[in-house]
């Protein structure tokens, strides 16, 4: 049978969050180590169950504060979320681990890499950029009508390339977020802007873009690739805001290779 | 116009035998224990047209009335407490409900009205530690767990009351049967929901004990209609109602994970936890007698058994529910 993982909880910071550790490689110490942070109001569950197995390596992947089956409450920035992981890391006592994130999870991988830069091997960032726009009027809305906001986040974020019998679910799963947690993650996504610190993250770095996003426009990934200073960009085909949905296979390869080379 | 008498109607035999018994142009009489959380969901679609009547069968005087009142021509006794591993926690409970609540009802029969034809059943776990291989239905019985052994005191009473007061009683020795209505304790159902919920991102893993399990698997609403057709042969008899064929757990999560495009091996986790404290051995029925007299056979093999039951629950967690709504392909059958 397959590799030892376990789905846990760790305390991080007063709150028990909700862990996804697969052990693929049997030294800790020299294997590669990769950390997978999801998007605001996701789940670990949107990360492909394939990449969470990925064998020969150890993967982490976790439910944000607020988000899935983690305590909330959610943070509103995205400095709060990278220490929340860091915490959380650390309590797993994970060495030096390559940090991937989705959307506002690329924020704060990138965070990370700037705060952490001994921790931090290597950062990816999916459907991410160097700003995250968020549209006019939606954190005000996700106080006056709740619904209509997530289906405007839903709409901008999945397209036909996601399997039709998931669209219901990944809808319900969306609205299964506090109001709050919601509010704090666009609020987070708003202030974010990279331009000043790129430039000095040192890591090697992977940005990969959905040709088709609407949410965060591929300029906005293609410019943080250039801002930073050790970076490789790849342009996703067919694929839109949640590519790692839409495009499991070569999201995994792609962030597979990244991560063996970063460890090598 | 018939009428027939269900105990158990919520569960998932009763469900599907009320079904059948509609169609059959029966007026069916349900009956439910007096409590405060009935699940209704498996009969719903049904419900306008299923008389509800409460009654226990931990309680004589209940019973009796309810013939008196509603003069069935048929009983079905199909209520129990079913669940193996629950029968090894709650043995006493077990041993009321699913041993003597069987002769409560016989008894109710024999004074209101003898010529009431009565329909128990029994299970292959009264077979348990099996004696030979297939199990027929003059293969001795071995039980593993108190349901096990409180179904073969069933099986005798009804047996008894046959040969001591001439009543038309039988025992239908049903092997496993499955369908989209089975309880989510179940590991066939267990399985297929597992499957359903990772296809969609809703979970990643299944958790399950021995892998290795031997079982005979039937499609539960083949099965109501091997009961119905007992209780119209001029003779009460005992019969296996089984496929004849047996299939691991492990083939069951294959074919369940396969017909999804997943591979099983990266989602289940054997887990001790799951483990019976005294597991049976292979059980797998020779069906032949209820074939032979009945003209019973089944209609749904493993794989279409496997793939209609993933099939409801894609469907139903697409729609946000529990599940148990008549499937398309679980048209009525003539």
């Amino acid at each position: 049978m397959s590799a030892p993982r376990s789905r846990r909880t760790v305390a991080a910071a007063g709150q028990r969050l909700r862990v996804f550790y697969h052990a693929g490689a049997e030294d800790a110490d020299r294997s590669v180590a990769l950390l997978l942070i999801h998007g605001a109001g996701g789940s670990y569950l949107h990360w492909p169950p394939h990449l969470r197995r990925l064998p020969a390596a150890n993967v982490v992947a976790l439910d944000l504060p607020g988000h899935g089956e983690s305590e909330g409450p959610g943070r509103s920035s995205v400095v709060a979320y990278a220490e929340a992981v860091k915490a959380a890391a650390d309590a797993l006592g994970l060495a030096s681990t390559v940090v991937a994130g989705h959307s506002l999870g690329g924020a704060i991988a990138l965070e990370m890499a700037r705060r952490y830069p001994d921790y931090v091997a290597g950062v990816a960032v999916l459907a991410g950029g160097v700003r995250l726009p968020v549209p006019p009027g939606l954190i005000e809305m996700l106080r006056t009508d709740f619904a209509r906001a997530t289906e405007r986040i839903f709409d901008g974020a999945y397209t036909d390339q996601t399997d039709p019998r998931r669209r219901a679910v990944l809808l319900r799963q969306l609205r299964a977020n506090s109001p709050e947690t919601l509010i704090g993650d666009y609020l987070a996504c708003a202030a974010f802007d990279a331009t000043p610190f790129a430039p000095q993250i040192d890591a090697p770095a992977l940005v990969i873009c959905g040709e088709q996003d609407r949410t965060v426009p591929p300029e906005l990934g293609a410019a943080l690739h250039r801002l930073l200073p050790h970076s490789e960009l790849h342009m996703l085909e067919e694929a839109g805001h949640m590519l790692m949905l839409e495009r499991p296979e070569p999201v995994t390869q792609l962030l597979a290779d990244f991560a063996a080379r970063v460890h090598n | 116009m018939r009428t027939a008498l269900i105990t158990g109607v919520t569960g998932q035999d009763g469900s599907y035998l009320a079904e059948f018994l509609l169609e059959q142009g029966y007026r069916v009489v349900g009956m439910v224990r007096r409590t405060s959380t009935i699940n209704f969901d498996r009969i719903r679609h049904i419900q306008d047209r299923v008389e509800i009547a409460q009654g226990d069968l931990l309680d004589q005087t209940s019973l009796t009335n309810i013939l008196q009142e509603y003069r069935p021509d048929e009983v079905y006794n199909l209520a129990a407490q079913s669940f193996v591993p629950t029968s090894f926690t709650q043995p006493v409970l077990t041993g009321e409900f699913t041993a003597l609540g069987v002769t409560r009802v016989l008894e109710a029969i024999r004074t209101v009205d003898p010529t009431i034809r009565f329909y128990q059943a029994s299970s292959s776990e009264m077979f348990g530690k099996v004696v030979e291989v297939p199990q027929r239905e003059t293969t001795p019985f071995h039980p593993r767990s108190p349901y096990g052994v409180a179904k073969v005191y069933g099986h005798w009473i009804t047996v008894n009351y046959r040969e001591s007061y001439n009543m038309h009683a039988s025992s239908g020795i049903l092997f496993n049967h499955e369908s989209p209505r089975r309880g989510l304790e179940f590991v066939t159902h267990k399985v297929t929901h597992a499957a359903a919920r990772i296809k969609l991102g809703l979970a990643d893993e299944l958790r399950l004990g021995n892998l290795a399990a031997q079982r005979d698997w039937g499609y539960a609403a083949d099965y109501v209609r091997a009961m119905w057709l007992m209780l119209q042969q001029d003779d009460p008899e005992d019969y296996v109602i089984a496929t004849g064929e047996t299939h691991s757990v492990e083939e069951f999560v294959s074919e369940a994970f396969g017909y999804l495009d997943l591979d099983w091996r990266e989602y289940v986790v054997q887990d001790p936890k799951f483990y019976r404290p005294a597991e049976v051995d292979l059980l797998v029925g020779d069906p032949s007698k209820a074939g032979r007299k009945l003209g019973w056979e089944p209609s749904v093999d493993f794989r279409q058994l496997v793939r209609l039951m993933v099939d409801a629950d894609m469907q139903a967690l697409q729609r946000g529910d529990g599940g148990y709504a008549p499937l398309a392909s679980e048209a009525p059958r003539a």
